[in-house]
């Protein structure tokens, strides 16, 4: 297949030369999975004989934190060594989970972040921002797939706490799934980046989801954020205690700006979007906004839909339209009707769906091929 | 595995060897952005099958609420009706079709619909797993019709479901053996007989690509099982039980699995699952012997050395099975 489609690209004059030799380290994904479970249970292990010498650093907690930045180093220095080689990766992998433990309880046992005082909140922004640092050096450092999706799922917690805890807690989500959005729209235009772009753009998307699930299922109330600060507004600027508790429209609102300006986006690259197919396209996104006010997980699944399909990624395509059914049923489910009225309510919106698709093949057939 | 046409332009344009002004161009030669036509086929798609899935989600919750007000003859009527629609679908539709194939599908869930109203209606007291039972015998000779992938899916769930139930129910054989034990030894001849008959039915002419994950599935539950027999095995001390043969079994189905699957008809998903089992079965043998009084730190590290050396020596395996199919 990569001869046939070198050499087209060869026709067409978009590349020169000798087709570049494929690298061979893309393992099927079953075998890069099978892979990491075994990673993780190795790594458990490794990190079971860790701790259990734990006891023997009480008291030594600088001991600790110099044990871990060595095996850290020890991790860089051997994913360096041996790019290519599966185990050293996943003994590297071990490795450099052992070290960050350590250099976790180090920072646990100096922040004293389980002790008496007021200022927990504060000692556990500072944990973060360690993380922060730490997973940042270690992303840019060690050239391994896995381990840099590590960092990045890490950083961009830390990142989420941080900005609940600074009074950003209604738009945390949106802001993190604009970020990842953001990075998918240039994947193109930033190739030679490679997973140093893709593993943060995954990161942004699955902790966004992961933050939607969370305030959705495990917090009946919408306006319970994850580990929000409720007294920051006022503290910082002596506004009333009202405001901490943003109003679940404005969360709704900002996700819904996200997919207009992906809509907008999308339309613009398609190069026409001022056309009647782009009008509609608009419209249906200030619908799919209106939507999102009452089930904000629909705005969430259409984003990802969307993007996923623009970009030929089947995992964000795929998860986009798992999260529009099931928050779709969610909504459904909560609504404070009886089960004649929900019928009815289900009944239309599936007739209305499939009253706009029969509009839609009257107005623009398929195989009609119009500029959108 | 070979790559596709994304994967290829990416990586090229990750080497530099694809101008990032051209990308976009090289990508759109390749396929891989999709067109305003493709853009239309996926709304329409996507419109129809939510669509459809609340009109049908509706209509259910609709019977949900009337259901009680309807008499028995109105309930009964309702079910057989749908049934019936189902099986005149599928005779309008063929056995070649896949709309065809669906409708005998949707007909085989409606029997089981029957059978739980029938089971609610009369108060047979009969147990769940009876009413799984008969399901199964009731729509064998659709599957076996159908010749339909999914179909036999759902129904060697049904199967595996009446064995489960029926154990939750009995104990075991009279009560000697241990109820669990003897149903996973039952589960693992049912669904390994599975893969053997379903191999033998894919080598007579079906396109192996097509049924990989049927293949796939089963491997994956028939060795499942087997590696749990062997852990059982290994962890367990009575020795009257067939617990003494999970090992056996384990290793035969590993052997027969990589001869087949290695070198008569590859697939490198079922190599890695035995690949899998290796590690964890290996594993707890070792952890019995390590943690029965060794030092918990020595113990803990040999088990960490031995699961990554095994796991990357099981990569590079099956990484030059890979590459071997490729050349």
């Amino acid at each position: 297949m990569s001869q046939t489609l070198w050499q087209e690209l060869t026709h067409k004059g978009l590349v020169s030369g000798e087709e570049p030799v494929v690298a061979n380290d893309n393992s099927p994904w079953y075998v890069r999975t099978m892979l990491g479970i075994a990673g993780w249970f190795g790594a458990l292990f490794l990190l079971g004989a860790v701790f259990s010498v734990f006891g023997l650093l009480i008291g030594f907690t600088s001991t600790a934190g110099i044990l871990g930045l060595g095996a850290c180093l020890v991790a860089v220095l051997i994913y360096r060594a041996g790019k290519k080689n599966d185990f050293l990766a996943q003994f590297a992998f071990a490795i450099s989970l052992a070290g960050q433990s350590l250099l976790v309880f180090s920072i646990l046992s100096e922040l004293n972040i389980f002790g008496s005082g007021d200022n927990f909140s504060d000692r556990l922004r500072m944990l973060s921002m360690v993380t922060i640092c730490l997973q940042l050096l270690l992303f840019f450092v060690i050239p391994n797939y896995l381990h840099r999706m590590w960092s990045a799922l890490l950083i961009t917690l830390s990142v989420m706490f941080l900005m609940n805890m600074y009074g950003l807690h209604a738009f945390t989500l949106s802001i993190l799934l604009a970020g990842g959005v953001g990075l998918w729209l240039q994947e193109f235009n930033w190739a030679t980046l490679g997973n140093k772009l893709t593993t943060p753009a995954y990161a942004l998307v699955f902790i966004s989801v992961l933050l939607l699930f969370v305030q959705t299922f495990l917090w009946s109330d919408h306006q319970s954020y994850l580990w929000f600060d409720s007294g920051f507004w006022r503290r910082a600027f002596g506004l009333s205690s009202s405001v901490d508790v943003l109003p679940v429209r404005l969360f709704s609102l900002s996700t819904g700006a996200v997919l207009l300006g992906l809509v907008l986006v999308l339309l613009k690259r398609a190069g026409n979007w001022a056309s009647g197919i782009g009008i509609a396209a608009i419209l249906l996104s200030i619908l799919a906004v209106y939507i999102g006010l009452f089930v904000p997980g629909f705005t969430v699944g259409i984003i990802l839909v969307l993007i996923g399909f623009a970009h030929s990624n089947r995992v964000l395509s795929g998860l986009g339209l798992v999260i529009l059914v099931v928050f779709f049923f969610q909504f459904y489910y909560h609504l404070e009707l009886n089960l004649l009225q929900k019928s009815g309510l289900l009944v239309a919106s599936g007739l209305g769906l499939l009253v706009v698709r029969y509009v839609m093949n009257y107005v623009w057939p398929i195989g009609v091929n119009k500029h959108a | 595995m070979r790559k596709t046409n994304r994967q290829l332009l990416l990586e090229w344009a990750e080497q530099s060897s694809i101008d990032g002004r051209q990308l976009k161009d090289a990508l759109n030669v390749g396929g891989v952005l999709p067109t305003v036509s493709d853009w239309r086929g996926f709304l329409d798609k996507l419109l129809l099958y939510v669509g459809a899935l609340f009109v049908a989600s509706g209509v259910v919750f609709f019977f949900a609420y009337n259901w009680d007000d309807l008499g028995r003859f109105a309930q009964f009527a309702l079910v057989q009706g749908a049934i019936v629609a189902a099986l005149v679908a599928f005779w309008m539709l063929g056995l070649e079709k896949l709309s065809g194939k669906i409708s005998l599908m949707m007909a085989a869930i409606f029997v089981g619909v029957l059978l739980a109203l029938i089971g609610q209606t009369y108060q047979t007291g009969a147990d769940p797993y009876e009413l799984f039972t008969v399901w199964c015998v009731l729509i064998l000779p659709w599957a076996l019709l159908a010749r339909f992938d999914v179909l036999w899916v759902f129904w060697l769930l049904l199967l595996n479901l009446s064995i489960s139930l029926y154990y939750q129910v009995f104990g075991g054989l009279f009560h000697v053996l241990l109820g669990g034990e003897q149903m996973l030894w039952i589960l693992f001849v049912v669904n390994t007989v599975a893969l053997l008959i379903w191999e033998w039915v894919v080598t007579k002419g079906a396109d192996r690509r097509k049924v990989r994950w049927m293949t796939r599935l089963l491997a994956t539950v028939s060795g499942g099982l087997a590696s749990t027999l062997a852990i059982l095995n290994l962890l367990g001390s009575d020795e009257s039980s067939f617990s003494q043969y999970g090992v056996l079994a384990w290793l035969g189905w590993m052997a027969l699995a990589y001869y087949w699957y290695r070198h008569v008809e590859v697939d490198v998903y079922v190599l890695s699952i035995g690949v899998l089992s290796v590690i964890a079965i290996v594993s707890v043998f070792l952890g019995r012997f390590l943690f029965s009084g060794a030092d918990a730190f020595a113990s803990l590290l040999i088990m960490s050395a031995v699961i990554i050396g095994l796991s990357a020596a099981g990569a590079y395996w099956l990484r030059s099975v890979v590459l071997g199919e490729q050349s």
